[in-house]
């Protein structure tokens, strides 16, 4: 899919950080390549989009930050998911399971 | 972790952390995204730009961010809460003025709503009083005092009280209080005490907090001698003690049982009764002639005060039952009754004025609106450019609306609380200065309603305040605006109409309310004018004396040096209304089907014309003979002399067999804007009538009347010293004190008008100062091209003056128009009355030359290069 920059509804891009996440804790910067990478850069996110997503996150109580060191020995804000996080996650992810053989159902149905 | 909602609330408060985290962390990202393109082999330059590019809007972001994080609209009003408090203190004079204007406008407003409440429309506090009436007789002009009908006679009150078919409950009072002297346990002090029959008591459905009333066997003219007292007294003086049921009060030397105290509160008929006594009405009583009972009744369920009044008027038309002949009917009684409802009898003399009172404080907080408006609008204007300026950025209407009203509404909160303040100072103030005659005020506080009504005005007014500076900006074209206002001059002719429209209309409406108060003032000052008959100078109204004493007393009471004159009445001019009764006049026969003529009586002692400084017009006034031998003379007023004898004399004719001897200057006898009445004087020992219990006692001095007061008291302390001295106050006070009811209103309407004056000509002088200010860079202009200075501040002095006159001219118009609605209130003066006009006129007139004059001023002084660099 071919998706605009700063095409990203809300609820997928929760669903990227989490995603992301999920293999341990990141600074912003890395969440959004991690996120450009593995979409093979079809999705050009505006990468400053991650903060307000992160900031929604945080409050839901699905991921927690911390100012650490990075890798380059800089200190940066590092992000990473709650135990709450890990259960959204699961159940965001069987969601779009099931919508997704819903909608291949429906659209696999001839006229 | 917190809940969502809850992290959002408590972010507003961590706003300049949080906003200082996301910068740090933008910029780490951008710091990261850049080394990552520099390892792509970018140049520093392009790097950072591919950075920026990558990230997308970073003010974009920062703005979403804080959408997240808390509630966009909580955040924004602490913004601007925030953004308000600043910049209304940076113009603290502004907003000190408009919290001013609300607290004294408010105030004053609250207060006297308040004492109206209290007066006028709290229930008086018996059971089921909507039902309680009071019934008087109507009286032909020729015997009409007021307007409030005729008291009953005793054989009156019973035809009354066994055959109306309205009543459930039907009592009679003497409304007249009995001043009667306590002794015994401390010093003597003087009482009011009532006499009433039993069955009132129950007709006010009261009963007492300690012992019982007294029982309608008690009550009749062989029973025995049993009072009620108040709460009050029993405080005071008795300490509470539950033994003074039993106990034996002295008064007037006769003994009375306390059989109960009545609650506290209770007041019947006027402030400060202390006891009551039984009427000792007779059922057998054939006696018409004196009429003195005031009737009260409790309507039947059912009833109403119109089957009231026609039942009362049945009755009345049955009086010849009773023993009244027709000629009471041609000239005392004119068929009519008056069944009022007992509230109106408590306040009704005030409604009127105290309506008028309204009606004031509703000009009163007009005038602070549109002072209040016409700040907002002009400070609007001032900073129509930078509101232009927002709108432009993209800033909503709507976010610029609240910030308005972030601004107007604390202001008014303020305002409003600091009005609360004021009105309970001026309540205080207002019930300490006032006579004891206006009904229940020492009970008056801020009434709750007028408590809700002012925080509900405040809020409205916050509320609708916060939308004037959007409608003006709505009246202008945000580009003209720029381009004009911007640099300050040539402001846009919308504007220039606008500005003027506010002053007219605030000079106009100035004018209206001053030409109302003015009126007030002219009313009160005819009042005051009037000549009330006698020399009201420097006389004592002494102490009671019990009759035998009173000659002694006279004779003693003018031994004392200082003392000039002395003398005694029964019921002084200008305090209650005495008896008045029928007599026969010799010579003039009354036909088939008319009445005697009805004259007021009064007993007096030698002395007493003399005193009162009352003038003898014709024969003499009384002697010691006529008191001693009792001769059966008689003095009349002059009021009585030109009704039947005009041309001649009377000296020597005879009413109802007392030779006329005197004739004396007519006298007011109740208060100076009733009618003159027309006496009959008695000498004190006549035996016509029956003899006195108690006197009021004149002394002239012929210096100050304070200092012969402690020799008074001494005189009487010899002659009985049992006898209390109570209420010694100068004639001059007495009669001050009669007004005191109507004009205590009056006072406060004056007070209320009297503030909206000031603030009215606050709003003229600052509007006009204003108005002139704005044009400051146009005068710069003017002197730049060069205008002589004395030209330029003739030409803002002239356009003043023209914006003034128009003020006036509809002003003028105005109180034309509404000068009927005031007429009734008023006293002597006609609603157009010149004075009052011209004065109004002329206040305004000065107040906007002063307004003109000192900014037209300081603007002719200014130097041209300042006037440019504009607001």
């Amino acid at each position: 899919m071919n998706k605009l920059k700063n095409d990203v509804p809300y609820g997928t891009l929760d669903l990227m950080i989490l995603k992301t996440l999920e293999s341990g804790p990141h600074h912003g910067f890395g969440i959004a390549r991690r996120i450009e990478e593995v979409s093979d850069d079809l999705v050009k996110l505006n990468q400053g989009s991650v903060y307000p997503a992160l900031m929604r996150l945080q409050q839901e109580g699905w991921i927690t930050s911390e100012w650490g060191v990075s890798e380059a020995n800089r200190r940066a804000k590092f992000y990473s998911l709650t135990r709450s996080g890990h259960g959204q996650l699961r159940s965001e992810v069987e969601n779009w399971k099931r919508v997704a053989l819903l909608m291949s159902r429906v659209l696999a149905v001839e006229p | 972790m917190l809940e969502p909602w809850l992290s959002k609330l408590l972010a507003v408060f961590r706003r300049d952390r949080m906003d200082a985290e996301l910068d740090e962390e933008i910029r780490i990202h951008l710091e990261m995204a850049t080394e990552e393109y520099l390892r792509t082999g970018m140049s520093p330059k392009e790097a950072r730009l591919a950075a920026r590019r990558s990230f997308g809007g970073v003010e974009q972001v920062k703005e979403r961010h804080r959408d997240v994080r808390s509630f966009r609209w909580i955040d924004e009003l602490a913004r601007d809460v925030r953004f308000s408090a600043c910049t209304l203190w940076s113009v603290r004079g502004f907003a000190t003025v408009i919290v001013l204007t609300f607290a004294v406008a408010l105030g004053a407003g609250t207060a006297i709503v308040s004492v109206v409440d209290g007066v006028l429309l709290r229930p008086l506090g018996y059971t089921d009083e909507e039902r309680i009436v009071r019934v008087r007789a109507g009286a032909q002009p020729a015997v009409r005092r007021d307007d409030q009908g005729a008291l009953f006679s005793e054989a009156g009150y019973w035809h009354f009280a066994d055959n109306n078919r309205v009543f459930e409950a039907f009592g009679g009072v003497d409304p007249r209080p009995v001043q009667i002297a306590l002794t015994g346990d401390g010093a003597p002090i003087r009482l009011n005490a009532i006499r009433q029959t039993a069955s009132m008591f129950e007709l006010l459905g009261v009963t007492p907090v300690l012992g019982r009333l007294y029982t309608r066997v008690e009550d009749s003219p062989s029973g025995p001698d049993v009072a009620l007292v108040s709460s009050r007294l029993w405080i005071d003086r008795y300490g509470a003690d539950p033994s003074i049921i039993g106990q034996t009060l002295s008064l007037n030397g006769r003994a009375f049982e306390v059989v109960g105290v009545m609650p506290p509160g209770f007041d019947f008929p006027a402030p400060e009764t202390d006891a009551w006594v039984p009427l000792r009405l007779d059922t057998a009583t054939e006696s018409f002639g004196v009429h003195y009972i005031d009737v009260f009744g409790k309507l039947a369920p059912g009833a109403t005060v119109e089957t009231a009044t026609t039942d009362a008027e049945g009755l009345i038309s049955r009086f010849d039952e009773v023993g009244y002949g027709p000629e009471w009917f041609a000239n005392a009684f004119d068929g009519t009754a008056l069944v009022k409802p007992i509230k109106e009898t408590v306040v009704g003399e005030a409604r009127q004025p105290l309506l008028i009172l309204f009606g004031s404080v509703v000009l009163l907080l007009l005038i602070a609106c549109s002072n209040v408006a016409n700040l907002i609008l002009v400070r609007a204007e001032g900073r129509s450019s930078e509101s232009a300026i927002r709108l432009a950025l993209g800033s909503g209407r709507r976010r610029l609306i609240q910030q308005d009203m972030t601004e107007s509404v604390p202001l008014a909160l303020i305002g409003g609380a600091a009005g609360v303040a004021v009105a309970s100072v001026l309540i205080r103030v207002l019930v300490s200065f006032a006579p004891a005659s206006v009904p229940r005020l020492p009970d008056v506080g801020i009434s709750p309603a007028a408590l809700a009504f002012s925080a509900v005005a405040v809020l409205a007014v916050g509320v609708v305040f916060g939308f004037l500076p959007s409608a003006y900006r709505r009246s202008g074209n945000s580009l003209d605006v720029l381009r004009g206002g911007v640099r300050g001059f040539g402001v846009g002719r919308e504007r220039i109409h606008l500005r003027n429209a506010l002053v007219v209309s605030q000079i106009a409406l100035a004018l209206v309310l001053l030409v109302g108060s003015g009126l007030m003032l002219r009313s009160v000052q005819e009042l005051r004018g009037m000549d009330p008959g006698f020399q009201a100078e420097r006389k004592y109204d002494g102490p009671e004396a019990v009759a035998r004493f009173y000659d002694r007393l006279v004779g003693r009471l003018e031994e004392i040096p200082g003392v000039t004159a002395a003398g005694g009445i029964v019921t002084l001019p200008m305090t209650e209304s005495g008896t008045f009764a029928a007599r026969v006049v010799e010579g003039f026969p009354v036909e088939e089907g008319e009445l005697l003529p009805v004259f007021y009586l009064r007993r007096v002692t030698p002395g007493y014309f003399e005193t009162m400084g009352v003038p003898v017009l014709e024969g003499r006034s009384f002697t010691r003979d006529d008191h001693d031998l009792r001769l059966g003379t008689i003095v009349i007023s002059n009021s009585v002399k030109r009704r039947f004898w005009p041309e001649t004399s009377p000296i020597g004719k005879r009413i109802s067999g007392s030779v006329i001897v005197g004739v004396v200057g007519d006298v007011h006898g109740r208060s100076l804007d009733t009618e003159i009445e027309e006496f009959v004087y008695y000498p004190m020992l006549d035996s016509v009538g029956g003899g006195v219990s108690a006197m009021k006692m004149v002394v002239r001095s012929d210096g100050d009347p304070v200092a012969i007061l402690p020799d008074v008291r001494e005189v009487v302390a010899q002659l009985d010293p049992d006898l209390p001295i109570a209420d010694v106050s100068p004639m001059s006070e007495i009669l001050a004190d009669s007004m005191n009811r109507t004009t205590f209103t009056m006072t406060m309407i004056v007070l209320a008008t009297a503030i909206a004056i000031f603030l009215a000509c606050v709003g003229i002088y600052g509007i006009m100062a204003y108005s002139l200010s704005q044009r400051t860079a146009e005068i710069g202009m003017r002197l730049a091209l060069g205008a002589k200075p004395s030209h330029v501040f003739g030409i803002m002095m002239w356009q003043g003056m023209k914006l003034a006159a128009l003020g006036i001219v509809l002003g003028l118009a105005a109180a034309f128009g509404l000068g009927g609605v005031l007429s009734s209130l008023l006293y002597g003066v006609g609603a157009l009355d010149p004075v009052a006009l011209v004065g109004g006129a002329a206040l305004v007139l000065v107040v906007a030359g002063i307004a003109s004059w000192l900014p037209a001023r300081r603007a002719a002084r200014v130097a041209p290069c300042e006037a440019f660099r504009g607001p």
